[in-house]
C-alpha cells in the first residue's frame, strides 16, 4: 500500500511568468498592444487586429508559448432572441422572486458588453497559446471590423491554426487572409450564414418556447414526492416534540442531497424526478439532533491500515 | 507493380481490384481517390477521410468531420448552467463524466467558489473511471484496427465492470451527469468502495493480459514501430495534447501541471512518456496511463475524506461576469472550456477545445506518404471520438 504523500506540489503558476510575457509583449507590440488583463493565475492580451500575426509569432518563436491551443472568436452583440429569455431580474441568492425571475422572459439587454480587456467592435478574434514547460497560458484577442471581419492567418506559424480558422471562418464569418484554403470544414457547402455569430437565429427555439413548456399531468399527492417529503417532515416534529426537547432542529440542517434542482421547474408542473435511493435515509427520515458530518481536511498522511473502510453512505 | 504491365493488363488488373474492394473506388488516369467512411469501422462514428492513393500509397489525405456536428457552442447560449453538462455529456461519450468537470470547474472559477474537499476527491475517483473505461476500449479496439481480434473481446469484457461501477454512482452508464457547481449531485452508495478496488485489480489483470497479447508480438511491432512519427515540434504546431503529445516525448500532463481544485495532487502516481513519437508509442503510454489510474483510483478510495458533498450555492445558479479557460487532462487529451458569462444564468459563450478535433487535424501532414493500412494504424493510435471532433 503506497503512502499518500503528495507526489509533487502542483507547481504553482508563477505570476511572474505572466508578468514577463506581458513585460515582453508591452515592449514589443508598444501602441498596437490595446490592452491587458492579469488576474485569477491567467493572462488576457488584446491587439490590434493589424499585430495579431506579429503578436503570435512574438509568443510562439521567443516566449516558449509553443502549443496551439485554439483559435475562434466571439461575437459581442447583445442577442435579445436568445439570451433574453434567460434573463433574470431578481437580485442575486434571493430565494423569493426565483420563480418571478424565471417567468420575465421578455426582457432584453440591449447593450452591447464586452469582456475582459474591453472591445471596440462586435466581432472579436480568440486565440489561446500555452507554454509546456513553464505551464502558463495566454489568450490574445484582437477586435475586427464589424462589416468585412478580417485578420490574418496564422497557419504560417501554427500548422494546426488550419481547421480552427476553417471552422471559424465558417461559424462567424471572419476571413483569414492569406489562409491557404478557407472552405467549409462542418457544414455543408450551400450553408448560407454563420451559425454562432449572434444574429443567426436558432430555428428550434423560435418554433418552440424554452424553457420547453409541455403538459404535464397533475401528479396525484399520494404519488408527489414532495407531499410525501412534507408529511413525513410533519410526523418527524411531532415524534421530535414528544420524544425529547432537543433545540430546534431548523438551525443547521444536513445538507441535502439535490440542492440545485433544474431552475425552470415550478413544483406545479413538475415533480422532482427522483425520490431518495432507498438505501440513503433521507434528511427528514433521520433523527433531528444528529450533527452534521464534520468537513474533515483531506488527510495527508497516510490512513492506517487497520481503519475501516469508509463506505461514504450517508448524506448527512 | 502496375506500372511494369502492359495497358490491357493494366486496366483488368485496376478492374479487378476496383470489383474486389468493397469501398467506393472512383478510377482515374493517375492514381485514385478512397474515401474512406463517412461509415467505415475504422473511423468510429462518421468520419470521412478522402484518400488520393498511388497505389498503395497514400499522396494527401482529408478528413472531412461533420457529419455529426450538434452545434453544441450554439446550443450552449440557450441553455441554463446546470444543463449544460447534460448536453457536454455527450461530446467524448466514453468517458463522459470527464467532459462534465472542466465545465464546472470553470463555472465554479466564475463564482468564486470551491467544492468540499469530499467531492473533490469523489469527481477525480469518477473521472478516472472514466478514463478507465475510455482508454480500455482504445487498447482492445487498437488490435482490431491491425487484425487481431481478440483484445477486443476482453476489452468490452472488462470494460464493463467500470461501467457498472459508473452506472452504481451515478445512475447512468454513459451520461452519467453527476456534476453539480458547487460538489455532486449524491454521495456514493454503500458498499461502492469496496466493488472499486475489486474492479481496479480486474483492469490490471486487464492491463497485463494487453502487454502479454501485443506489447511482445512481432505482428504488432511492425505494424506499429516507426509508423506514423511525430516530432515534438510538429506535435506543438498542431496543439496535439495527452498521450499523444507525451508519446512524442512531451512531459506534460495537466492532472500534475496545473492547479486545479482537484485529488490529483493528493496521490502518488507517475506521468509516462515516450520518445519515439511513434504509433507503437501512443499505444504504450495509453496502457501505462489505464495502469497509473487504477492506482490513483485506488489511493483515493483508501483515503476519501468524510464530509459535505456540495458547498452553499443559490438555487438559481447565476455565474458573474467574466471570463475563465479551464482545461483537464481527459482520456483523449486536454479538453476545455472558455466560458464568457455576462451575469446571466447561462453563458454568453462557451468555446468547447476539444482533444481529437487537434488530435486528428495532424492527419493530412502524418499520413502523407504511408500506405493505406499504415493510415488505419496511425487513425487508430491517434485515437479519437467522433463526438470529440464534431461537438
Amino acid at each position: 500500500m503506497s503512502d499518500l504523500e503528495v507526489a509533487e506540489a502542483a507547481p504553482a503558476v508563477e505570476a511572474d511568468h505572466h508578468q514577463r510575457i506581458l513585460d515582453r509583449l508591452t515592449r514589443e507590440l508598444g501602441d498596437e498592444l490595446v490592452d491587458s488583463v492579469l488576474e485569477r493565475n491567467d493572462l488576457w492580451v488584446r491587439v490590434e487586429a493589424s499585430a495579431w500575426h506579429r503578436a503570435i509569432e512574438l509568443c510562439q518563436r521567443q516566449l516558449g508559448l509553443s502549443l496551439f491551443v485554439f483559435l475562434s472568436g466571439i461575437d459581442w452583440q447583445a442577442a435579445p432572441g436568445l439570451s433574453g429569455e434567460k434573463t433574470f431580474t431578481g437580485e442575486a441568492g434571493s430565494e423569493e422572486d426565483e420563480l418571478e425571475g424565471m417567468e420575465d422572459d421578455t426582457a432584453v439587454v440591449a447593450e452591447m458588453v464586452h469582456g475582459l480587456t474591453g472591445g471596440q467592435t462586435r466581432f472579436q478574434a480568440l486565440c489561446r497559446l500555452y507554454d509546456t514547460d513553464r505551464h502558463v497560458g495566454i489568450t490574445l484577442k484582437a477586435d475586427l471590423d464589424e462589416q468585412h471581419p478580417a485578420v490574418s492567418t496564422v497557419v504560417d506559424l501554427f500548422r494546426g491554426a488550419d481547421w480552427h480558422e476553417r471552422e471559424t471562418w465558417e461559424m462567424f464569418g471572419f476571413a483569414f487572409t492569406g489562409h491557404p484554403g478557407l472552405r467549409h470544414l462542418y457544414l455543408p457547402g450551400e450553408f448560407e450564414g454563420h451559425p454562432l455569430r449572434k444574429d443567426f437565429p436558432l430555428l428550434a427555439r423560435e418554433v418552440k418556447p424554452w424553457p420547453g413548456i409541455v403538459n404535464v399531468e397533475q401528479i396525484p399527492d399520494a404519488l408527489d414526492p414532495k407531499k410525501i417529503e412534507a408529511a413525513r417532515q410533519m410526523q418527524a416534529d411531532a415524534a421530535a416534540a414528544t420524544a425529547s426537547p432537543s433545540p430546534e432542529n431548523g438551525g443547521e440542517t444536513p445538507v441535502p442531497a439535490e440542492v440545485t434542482p433544474p431552475p425552470e421547474v415550478t413544483p406545479v408542473e413538475r415533480p422532482p424526478l427522483e425520490a431518495p435511493p432507498p438505501g440513503q435515509p433521507s434528511p427528514a427520515e433521520s433523527p433531528p439532533a444528529v450533527d452534521p458530518g464534520p468537513l474533515e481536511a483531506p488527510p495527508v498522511e497516510a490512513p492506517s491500515p487497520g481503519a475501516p473502510p469508509d463506505t461514504g453512505g450517508a448524506p448527512s | 507493380m502496375t506500372a511494369t504491365l502492359p495497358d490491357w493488363r493494366k486496366a483488368a488488373y485496376v478492374a479487378s481490384q476496383a470489383a474486389d474492394a468493397r469501398v467506393n473506388v472512383e478510377i482515374e488516369a493517375e492514381g485514385m481517390t478512397l474515401n474512406i467512411g463517412p461509415q467505415h469501422p475504422a473511423t468510429h462514428g462518421t468520419l470521412r477521410i478522402v484518400a488520393r492513393l498511388d497505389g498503395e500509397q497514400v499522396v494527401w489525405a482529408d478528413p472531412a468531420p461533420g457529419y455529426m456536428h450538434r452545434g453544441y457552442e450554439k446550443l450552449t447560449e440557450v441553455r441554463t448552467y446546470p444543463q449544460v453538462t447534460t448536453l457536454v455529456n455527450r461530446i467524448d461519450w466514453l468517458g463522459s463524466f470527464c467532459n462534465e468537470v472542466p465545465f464546472i470547474l470553470a463555472a465554479e472559477q466564475l463564482m468564486g467558489i470551491e467544492a468540499p474537499a469530499r467531492a473533490q476527491w469523489i469527481r477525480t475517483i469518477l473521472f478516472e473511471l472514466g478514463r478507465i473505461a475510455n482508454l480500455t476500449l482504445f487498447l482492445g479496439d487498437m488490435g482490431v484496427q491491425l487484425g487481431a481480434l481478440t483484445p477486443v473481446f476482453y476489452a468490452f469484457r472488462d470494460r464493463e465492470y467500470v461501467l457498472n461501477l459508473i452506472e452504481g454512482a451515478t445512475g447512468g452508464r454513459f451520461h452519467p451527469n453527476f456534476d453539480r457547481i458547487g460538489g455532486l449531485k449524491d454521495d456514493l452508495p454503500k458498499g461502492w468502495l469496496d466493488e472499486v478496488r475489486t474492479v481496479m485489480v480486474k483492469i490490471e489483470d486487464f492491463c497485463t493480459e494487453m502487454d502479454d497479447l501485443l506489447m511482445g508480438n512481432p505482428i504488432f511491432e511492425k505494424r506499429t514501430r516507426g509508423i506514423g512519427v511525430i516530432p515534438v515540434a510538429v506535435a506543438k504546431e498542431y496543439g496535439l495534447t495527452g498521450a499523444n503529445a507525451r508519446a512524442s516525448g512531451i512531459d506534460w500532463d495537466l492532472r500534475r501541471d496545473e492547479d486545479l481544485p482537484m485529488a490529483w495532487k493528493h496521490c502518488d502516481w507517475k506521468v509516462w512518456t515516450h520518445g519515439d513519437g511513434d504509433s507503437f508509442a501512443r499505444y504504450w503510454v495509453r496502457l501505462q496511463e489505464v495502469r497509473e489510474a487504477t492506482k490513483i483510483v485506488r489511493q483515493l478510495a483508501d483515503g476519501l475524506p468524510k464530509g459535505p458533498i456540495m458547498t452553499k450555492v443559490p438555487k438559481i445558479i447565476k455565474v458573474p461576469a467574466g471570463e475563465a479557460y479551464v482545461w483537464t487532462e481527459n482520456p483523449l487529451g486536454a479538453m476545455g472550456y472558455y466560458l464568457v458569462s455576462q451575469g446571466g444564468l447561462g453563458p454568453f459563450r462557451c468555446k468547447i477545445r476539444t482533444p481529437s478535433f487537434s488530435n486528428i487535424s495532424i492527419l493530412p501532414w502524418v499520413a502523407k506518404g504511408v500506405l493505406v493500412p499504415d493510415m488505419i494504424t496511425i487513425l487508430a493510435s491517434l485515437y479519437f471520438i467522433l463526438g470529440d471532433i464534431d461537438r
